[in-house]
């Protein structure tokens, strides 16, 4: 699990927040417009080739991109298909 | 022939009292006789707890069947709508009530801040007035409104330099050639589906509700956290067998690129319509490849005047490249604004365009018009657009850019000096400037302590602008570079960009 969150924050903090402040686990990520409409895309993306699940369309959605925690959560559960 | 835009459900419930007019995300659908009735319903119960003629009601209001109930009992009782995005911070929504200084306010409790009615003049509130719906008067001390019309139907607020938004009143006059016009040229008929992506406070919406209506049609409303999900707006293509799309290059592109289109039937879709920015030629080809043959629509037009030029793709030939915005709607004139002096639009002209016509608004509800119009000898006043066009050979009219601080984001205005303005209300911040550099939002900023982080900013924006209006990019500097007289040297900030 921290290996995921490791691994989700280094591509939220090379490929979508372009400045030198560190993101933490529970860094607000939409809600701060850290991670727009369209960055969501892109971390949604990368959350299905690299952890080979699929996200519904619904699923899009600050609940589950809040935050690292909550992203890890999420991709935790549809890999054990819950 | 229909005079106001309420008729225009009138009209279609004659002819069509049996379609579906609107359905809603939630699965909530209405039908024409139905819709009609209910009109009325809502409009009695408007005017039996104190609504007047004349009087403006705004509305914070996701999109459902009961939200454009709302809205067209409010246009029925002879009143005009102002709508509030909702997902922009409280205190802009709080300015732009105080600025319309509208009657009464439609909400729903679930979705708006708890403190927003207690930071207002709130008379009274009528709790539930229509499904979870209510209503709040407000009594605004020395208010006269001399704007008061019933020949007023909306006002609707976009981004203003001065750091206050401001409202550009519509009459019905003003909508109505467009929504005749747009629905015959993009074959709107009793069959057709639309999906309604755009919230009610950008003018895309007025095709999306109005033209719908008006061919006997049904409109698919997506609430306004959906209408940002492209994978979403895919699937319900396929889901709602849609037919007409109007939104911008932006959205069409994210819907290609994330909406997994493989996956879903959207062979329906058939008239493609998009607006509010410049139509990139590759997004456009992917848009062709991805919906073949069908009808695709460049239109373009300021909130000021509506749409007022078009420009329809021909597929058996190489796309154009710049993509024209094409030549003038037929209840607009078109001109070009050279040195002071008008031209017709005519090949190899470039310079400002100007327009006027039926579709063009008279004035702002909070400032002054009189700089964004040009007059001429007759005493014609021609709106500026602030953009700068050329015209090709064949007599199109092709978009270059904006001649001053305005930018398109996600096809929405925005004035970089209002980002700006709400960036120096930080106790930290002592000097500030936004660009736009490769279609970035750059903003540069003076901290004179050094201590204020860029998660900080972030947040402070986040209170005061909407999503669209926050900066890509924060550069903390010294001190910001300003020209001889004292005005900053924008020239100066894009060049320390590339440094």
């Amino acid at each position: 699990m921290s290996d995921m969150k490791e691994t989700i924050r280094n591509f939220i903090q090379s490929d979508i927040a372009n400045d030198n402040e560190s993101i933490s686990y529970d860094t607000p990520l939409m809600s701060s417009g850290i991670i727009d409409s369209i960055t969501a895309l892109q971390l949604v993306s990368f959350l299905e080739d690299t952890f080979k699940i699929e996200f519904q369309p619904h699923e899009v959605d600050q609940e589950n991109l809040e935050t690292i925690d909550t992203i890890a959560k999420f991709v935790a559960s549809k890999q054990s298909g819950v | 022939m229909v005079s106001r835009l309420e008729e225009i459900i009138e009209n279609t419930a004659k002819v069509f009292p049996h379609n579906k007019a609107i359905e809603d995300y939630e699965g909530n659908a209405i039908d024409y006789s139905s819709l009609e009735t209910n009109i009325k319903r809502v409009s009695n119960n408007f005017q039996n707890i104190g609504i007047k003629p004349s009087q403006s009601v705004s509305f914070i209001l996701s999109k459902n069947v009961d939200s454009i109930l709302c809205l067209l009992a409010v246009l029925h009782s002879e009143c005009n709508y102002i709508p509030i995005d909702e997902l922009s911070p409280p205190k802009r929504q709080i300015s732009v009530i105080v600025e319309s200084r509208c009657t009464a306010l439609l909400f729903r409790e679930s979705s708006v801040d708890s403190q927003l009615l207690e930071s207002l003049p709130t008379a009274r509130v009528h709790k539930n007035f229509l499904g979870d719906i209510s209503l709040a008067f407000f009594n605004w001390e020395n208010h006269s409104d001399d704007f008061a019309s019933k020949n007023l139907a909306t006002i609707l607020f976009t981004s203003g330099s001065t750091g206050i938004p401001k409202g550009v009143c519509l009459k019905h006059e003003n909508m109505l050639p467009f929504i005749r016009w747009s629905k015959n040229i993009t074959n709107l008929t009793e069959q057709s589906r639309v999906i309604s992506i755009a919230p009610l406070h950008f003018d895309l919406s007025v095709y999306d509700i109005f033209s719908t209506l008006m061919s006997g049609g049904c409109v698919y409303l997506l609430p306004a956290k959906e209408a940002k999900n492209p994978m979403l707006i895919s699937m319900l293509l396929e889901k709602w067998s849609i037919t007409h799309i109007y939104t911008t290059p932006t959205m069409l592109k994210l819907i290609i690129q994330y909406g997994k289109v493989e996956k879903y039937n959207q062979t329906h879709l058939k008239n493609i319509i998009f607006a509010g920015e410049q139509m990139p030629v590759e997004t456009l080809q992917n848009v062709i490849n991805t919906w073949p043959d069908g009808n695709y629509f460049n239109f373009y037009g300021p909130t000021e005047t509506n749409v007022i030029t078009h420009y329809q793709v021909d597929t058996s030939l190489p796309i154009e490249n710049p993509i024209p915005i094409g030549i003038e709607c037929p209840y607009a004139k078109c001109k070009i604004l050279i040195d002071n002096v008008l031209y017709f639009v005519e090949p190899h002209r470039s310079g400002e365009l100007v327009a006027c016509g039926e579709s063009m608004f008279d004035q702002y509800k909070n400032a002054s018009s009189e700089h964004v119009f040009y007059l001429d000898e007759t005493g014609n006043k021609w709106y500026k657009t602030g953009d700068s066009v050329e015209i090709n050979g064949n007599g199109q009219i092709i978009y270059k850019g904006r001649l001053n601080r305005m930018v398109k984001r996600h096809g929405y205005r925005v004035e970089l000096d209002e980002i700006a303005k709400a960036m120096s209300t930080l106790d930290d911040v002592s000097d500030a400037a936004v660009i736009f550099a490769d279609e970035k939002l750059v903003a540069f900023y003076t901290d004179s302590n050094f201590n204020i982080s860029e998660i900080e900013i972030r947040k402070h924006l986040g209170d005061l602008l909407p999503v669209y209006m926050i900066p890509d990019k924060f550069v903390k500097i010294l001190e910001l570079p300003k020209s001889s007289n004292h005005k900053i040297d924008y020239q100066k900030l894009n060049s320390l960009l590339d440094e």
